[in-house]
């Protein structure tokens, strides 16, 4: 069981040589890097808004923003990655402060119960979406925007960095506790459904 | 937070992302850390499962087009033919009899603007944030900035832009107003900055100590604030007290590893062991903690003879410390000394048995250097490695609660030791003798174990 790659594809220099033609205009080198980051955007979003819907149209306004704004895209300042993902990130926050986040009809379900024996080794764990979005809601905003950067999009703790704007120390720290707290969140979650599974074990079949 | 920890946490989790690694390879390249680490990969893993999402099949295709179509138009605009701008005559005329009133007004306008201005300069300086002052305030500064030469002087000045900043939130707690999100993240970049700096090799021992006393100050500042911090920069408070605390630990690491290198006479060491300075492959291959500790040669006899030092203050520049993770491979016995001290190899393995001190431990081995240290999972102890000028130490430190309270640093090469304790809010070396007196007692045991162990083998 491995996290999800993020998509590899392109050596550092392929990629420069796409991002200095679609600096230029070019539609082809454009549409590569389109096809390039698209996933990695749209799970972004996805991961912040919970929505699809509302990750395709903020998806693909950021990829028109993208587009008007590589132009000045300069290499020596950031990565190709951390740059776009800074105008993601910029931008779903633009947009969540003007539409607020549509929320779910219905509930969140329950953190599914581990069936592992112990809680705390969550050796087979398994999380769903709405989970892991449920189990987000409980970290800091520094640590949620550490976990979609990095386990959502893969990004490296260098180019997070540089994203968010900090040094590399804060978001492993940030990282760190992150991972700490969702895992004393399922653990607690673990542990409260423990005695309704006993109970309806208990209870005799009708 | 261990840092070292960190490290690995922040490695193994690239190097899954990477695919380049499974977690329980990673368990393996890390057993004295695996069981903190496994859970905490488990749940990473699990999280970056439940991220994967894909748009509605029907979407992508259609944003593509819609994305190239602009991208098209946008390639056409750009070739399409170009105008200038603004079309700004040259020479410039002069305005006719009739405007000249006009001009003159013009002229008061820029003239009380001006007078206007140096007012404003003259008294933004005590501008806090939040001021219509302040950005001049700010801008000053900047200015003034570029005005200063010479690499001593701008880092100092920057120094003093931090401490400004720290007097700035001061000011804002005495006069009940909020913190805002940007006031905390100015200090905490700030602070940042001047410890990526921290390097005793070209840093004056005053600015080092400055550094030590402004993140010292600014963890007792961030430590009341709470209360007045808005609620959107609760994360920018916990960031800058992590930073405050990061910067302070290497700031005492850098002091402790000056001062402990800048005592030459033997006397002037506070601590050494029956082997100290003569570790040789065979003495240390067979002997016992018991065979060669001595009564008379205890720690505490012969630390009564030194003289106590303020650990900040005078020493002379000594290089960065450079702050080495302790890699831990796996290695079933303990490791023999090598024979050959210029490629020392470094290990450290945990000992199940050792429980001295009411905590675990673990033997650290740099060649034919040996000592026991505090186990990884012992978070309130950090291990450190520093390398300076006088080659290899090995930084042993109690954090109470967001800093340092007492450190042993040991010189690698000889055995030496000497004992720092926080006195009064200044880091200062003292005689192991008065330990005791000035921290509480399973803390000096452990230094005392620490001591005891050095060169004593397994």
């Amino acid at each position: 069981m491995d996290l999800p790659s993020p998509p590899q594809g392109l050596a550092e220099d392929e990629e420069r040589q796409i991002v200095d033609c679609a600096r230029s205009g070019d539609v082809q080198a454009l549409g590569q890097l389109y096809e390039l980051y698209f996933p990695r955007v749209y799970r972004y979003v996805h991961a912040r808004t919970g929505s699809v819907a509302e990750a395709e149209d903020v998806t693909e306004e950021i990829f028109l923003r993208m587009l008007t704004a590589i132009g000045d895209f300069q290499w020596r300042r950031v990565p190709f990655a951390a740059w776009l993902f800074r105008i993601a990130r910029n931008y779903v926050i633009s947009h969540v402060r003007k539409n607020g986040v549509r929320r779910n009809e219905a509930p969140l379900p329950e953190f599914i119960a581990d069936t592992a024996p112990d809680p705390v080794a969550l050796v087979e764990i398994k999380l769903s979406f709405e989970e892991a979005l449920q189990a987000a809601r409980g970290l800091s905003h520094a640590q949620r925007e550490v976990i979609w950067l990095r386990f959502a999009v893969g990004l490296s703790v260098s180019d997070t960095a540089r994203v968010l704007g900090k040094r590399e120390g804060n978001v492993k720290v940030l990282q760190h506790k992150a991972i700490a707290n969702l895992q004393k969140l399922l653990a607690s979650a673990e542990s409260e459904r423990e005695p309704e599974d006993k109970r309806i074990r208990d209870e005799p079949a009708v | 937070m261990n840092p070292q920890f960190e490290d690995t946490l922040a490695e193994c989790l690239e190097a899954i992302t990477q695919g380049q690694r499974t977690v329980d390879q990673c368990l393996a390249l890390y057993p004295q850390w695996a069981r903190r680490l496994e859970p905490l990969l488990r749940v990473a893993v699990a999280l970056g499962e439940a991220y994967v999402a894909e748009p509605s099949p029907a979407h992508e295709p259609e944003a593509r087009e819609r994305f190239l179509a602009a991208a098209r138009a946008r390639q056409a605009l750009a070739l399409g033919p170009r105008r200038p701008l603004l079309a700004i005559p040259w020479p410039p005329r002069l305005p006719g009899p009739a405007l000249r009133p006009a001009l003159a007004a013009l002229a008061l306008v820029v003239l009380v603007f001006v007078s206007f201005s140096s007012f404003t300069l003259a008294t933004a300086g005590d501008a806090l944030p939040g001021d219509w002052r302040y950005p001049v305030k700010r801008l000053t500064e900047r200015a003034r900035l570029t005005f200063v030469f010479g690499e001593d002087a701008r880092r100092s000045f920057r120094i003093g832009l931090a401490e400004e900043r720290l007097q700035e939130v001061e000011g804002l707690v005495s006069r009940g107003k909020g913190i805002s999100e940007p006031v905390l993240r100015e200090l905490a970049d700030n602070t940042g900055s001047l410890v990526e700096q921290l390097d005793p090799a070209s840093l004056p021992q005053d600015q080092i100590e400055r550094i030590g006393e402004l993140t010292a100050k600014q963890q007792e500042v961030l430590d009341q604030v709470e209360p007045l911090v808005e609620e959107e920069a609760v994360d920018e408070l916990e960031e800058a007290l992590v930073v405050s605390s990061e910067g302070h630990e290497r700031a005492v690491q850098a002091l402790a590893l000056a001062r402990s290198e800048e005592e030459p006479p033997e006397e002037a060491l506070a601590l050494t062991t029956p082997e100290a300075g003569t570790p040789t492959a065979e003495a240390d291959a067979g002997a016992s903690p018991t065979a060669q500790a001595e009564p008379d040669e205890s720690p505490t006899a012969e630390a009564s003879s030194t003289p106590e030092q303020d650990v900040g203050i005078g020493a002379s520049p000594t290089p960065a410390p450079e702050l080495t993770p302790v890699p831990g491979e796996p290695t079933p016995e303990p490791p023999l000394p090598t024979a050959t001290p210029s490629a020392p190899e470094r290990q450290v393995v945990f000992l199940p048995d050792d429980t001295a001190a009411g905590i675990t431990w673990s033997l650290m081995t740099i060649g034919d250097f040996s000592l026991r240290v505090p186990a990884d999972g012992e978070g309130d102890w950090v291990v450190s490695n520093l390398t300076g000028n006088g080659g290899e130490r090995v930084f042993i430190g109690h954090r109470w609660s967001i800093r340092f309270d007492a450190a042993v640093v040991i010189r690698v090469s000889t055995g030496k030791a000497s004992v720092h304790v926080l006195v009064g809010g200044t880091v200062q070396r003292v005689p192991a003798d008065e330990l005791r007196s000035l921290v509480p007692g399973p803390i000096t045991d452990v230094i005392f174990h620490v001591l005891e162990s050095i060169n004593a083998g397994p």
